[in-house]
């Protein structure tokens, strides 16, 4: 009799058991898998690194609020980081890798032309959607020709944003020296910037390369100087290539105001040239110590950096191109790369992103819809700290 | 017109010398060691790293910060001479894989310690003299004179002095100089030593007129084989020559021609010398 009591319990027991568990197994998310392709090693790891690391402190965030939701099925993110070593082999090495081999629909990642264009060789004929966190608006890399790549920065949309705030701030400029990075890109830059700068009344009297070998600026700053610009306006690089290029300018006696007109971190450039020689140098970017950012970049994005023990504000892109991507799957509601990217083409509306709402543009710039632009916080160096200057309209026209 | 020029030679100046102070070290391990050191560039860039962590962060000052990143780079100099290059001097094809091996370990250290931040020292001495339209700045100045009278010195420590003479003989002959009592393996401790405060110099010099990363180890590297290509392998003297060239190209090339022809001007050369003259400009023959 005892025997049979204790035996109806544990069979209650296990039917209680399978009850409770069945729910928990029902609502069990799925796994989305999306690859990061940055460079983890080389000369472009100064941002895609941290880039990297942001992305996977969206993935988390995401993944903590319940991951996304696609058809009434809960997805958790799986980020899966591949290097792409700085350059274009790499690249197409870790790209290949992620489509064949983790059979990924969707990856981030990629910042300059060669990098861009070795991804999009293999994601394109593979139908792979890829939200590339930069492009420098060159045709080799971006136009009609790659529907399903899409760019969340671009190295136009921060020009009439600060071409226009050299003008307010320093009315006596009226010459500017155009200063690009040696990938060949350099006279798409100065084309994309001439209109906005001849509207504003300044006129480009020195658009040049620099090497990309370059071990000492000087020589390529002097000759800039040679024209005799009132203001140095910096298209696209690293806060390396800006802090070495304004130590030059300094030492050869500039004085007048420098910006760039890509997202460079004023702060970055502050510790790479020092207080004195950054003095003035603004920047259309953001700031991870401002209190001017968004509510969910110092609440959320601070908070899951902190617990990672990270303080770089590159993560910051990494988070958005991420968080972006996400939301335009659950807003297609469809995990067809295809879908998505129609959906990102023709409906994207109200994308949040750390710096506010993003705009999908670029049909005059790239030919077709695909670049995704945030707004952008002007800082500049001030007293060897970047100050916040207002937050300003980022669009690639 | 001369005013401009004066600014061109500040800048070859300082450029030159500092190609020539890495690859001084580069050419005196191999010619009395027989190692191809490659990790030869990430040394310097390792050096650059150590003499900011003197200067900046701990506040020591330039002079202090340069001479104690001499004395730990020399230091370390002897440990790699000891641990991992005198096992294999006889072993030319050991040797070069031992020292691509550092330039990996040293780099991926680099990596996992200063990650890919750059950094900066301030310069030696502020300020800048101002000649018209141009200004030259006290610390190119500073940096050309340092490096320059270092090289004399070495030059002269090479030429005047036992020691240096001993250097000379075993890079002309080891096996007759070690029959002469010369303690070769004495002799090439000091030469790694100084070959690598001399980089480790260098990067600190570096870093207060220009920026400090770990990519610079690569590019120096690419510097430092054009350079002793130049010279032609063996020949010390004529480092000069070949630091002094790249000098030239490096400041003249971007100032005077686009881009797309100045970044491979260099490697041209180096391309050039190795079809007509393969020995290098003062090498001798093999």
């Amino acid at each position: 009799m005892m025997q049979k009591t204790m035996r109806g319990i544990i069979g209650l027991l296990i039917m209680m058991l399978a009850l409770a568990v069945q729910p928990a197994l029902a609502r069990e998310a799925k796994i989305l898998k999306i690859g990061a392709v940055d460079s983890l090693t080389g000369w472009m790891a100064a941002g895609e690194q941290p880039t990297n690391d942001g992305a996977k402190l969206a993935a988390a965030w995401i993944n903590d609020y319940g991951g996304i939701k696609v058809k009434g099925v809960n997805y958790k993110i799986e980020l899966i980081s591949e290097d792409s070593k700085s350059t274009p082999q790499g690249m197409a090495a870790a790209v290949t890798k992620l489509v064949e081999k983790e059979g990924v629909k969707f990856i981030i990642g990629g910042v300059n032309p060669v990098q861009n264009t070795a991804a999009s060789s293999i994601t394109e004929p593979a139908g792979v959607l890829r939200l590339s966190n930069y492009t420098c608006a060159t045709p080799e890399e971006s136009g009609p020709k790659f529907p399903l790549t899409f760019f969340m920065n671009s190295n136009v949309q921060g020009a009439r944003a600060m071409l226009t705030y050299l003008k307010k701030n320093y009315p006596n400029v009226k010459t500017i020296a155009l200063s690009h990075p040696g990938d060949g890109g350099g006279e798409n830059r100065r084309k994309h910037l001439e209109p906005i700068a001849k509207e504003l009344g300044l006129t480009i009297v020195f658009s040049g390369e620099w090497p990309g070998e370059t071990v000492d600026f000087t020589p390529f700053v002097r000759k800039a100087l040679q024209t005799k610009p009132d203001a140095f306006v910096f298209t696209d690089a690293w806060a390396y290539h800006v802090g070495s290029q304004l130590k030059a300018l300094r030492a050869l006696g500039f004085k007048g105001p420098a910006v760039s007109t890509d997202s460079e971190i004023v702060a970055e450039v502050l510790e790479v040239s020092g207080p004195k020689i950054t003095e003035g140098y603004a920047a259309a970017s953001w700031d991870m110590n401002s209190p001017e950012m968004k509510p969910v970049f110092k609440k959320d994005f601070l908070a899951y950096a902190k617990k990672a023990g990270k303080n770089n504000a590159w993560m910051a892109w990494g988070w958005n191109t991420l968080w972006v991507l996400t939301q335009a799957i659950e807003k297609a509601q469809s995990l067809d790369p295809a879908l998505v990217a129609e959906y990102l083409r023709k409906d994207a509306k109200d994308l949040q992103t750390l710096f506010g709402t993003a705009i999908v543009s670029g049909q005059k710039t790239l030919g077709i819809k695909a670049a995704i632009c945030a707004p952008q916080a002007i800082f500049v160096a001030k007293d060897g700290k970047p100050v916040f200057v207002e937050w300003v309209k980022a669009e690639t026209p | 017109m001369a005013i401009e020029i004066i600014g061109h030679v500040v800048n070859v100046l300082m450029l030159s010398s500092i190609y020539i102070l890495v690859a001084l070290g580069f050419a005196l391990v191999f010619s009395i060691m027989r190692i191809m050191n490659f990790a030869h560039g990430a040394i310097y860039m390792i050096g650059g790293f150590v003499c900011y962590s003197f200067w900046v962060p701990m506040g020591l000052g330039p002079w202090l910060s340069l001479l104690a990143t001499m004395v730990v780079i020399g230091g370390f100099g002897l440990f790699l001479e000891r641990v991992c290059f005198r096992p294999f001097r006889k072993d030319f094809e050991k040797a070069t894989i031992m020292a691509i091996a550092l330039v990996i370990i040293l780099k991926t250290g680099a990596d996992l310690t200063v990650g890919p931040h750059s950094k900066s020292m301030p310069p030696i001495i502020a300020g800048g003299l101002s000649l018209g339209d141009l200004t030259l700045s006290f610390d190119r100045i500073t940096v050309a004179l340092i490096a320059s009278a270092l090289l004399i010195a070495m030059m002269l420590f090479i030429k005047k002095t036992r020691v240096g003479q001993a250097m000379l003989a075993i890079a002309q002959d080891p096996d007759g100089a070690s029959l002469m009592g010369i303690n070769t393996d004495r002799i090439s401790a000091l030469v790694c030593a100084l070959g690598c405060a001399l980089a480790g110099l260098a990067g600190g010099l570096v870093g207060s007129v220009l920026v400090l990363h770990v990519c610079i180890a690569d590019t120096m590297l690419v510097k430092i084989i054009a350079v002793i290509i130049i010279a032609g392998i063996g020949s010390i003297g004529g480092i000069w020559a070949g630091g002094l060239a790249m000098g030239i190209l490096d400041t003249l090339g971007p100032y005077f021609l686009p881009n797309v022809v100045s970044d491979p001007l260099s490697l041209a050369l180096v391309v050039m010398i190795l079809v007509i003259r393969p020995r290098g400009l003062f090498g001798q023959e093999a």
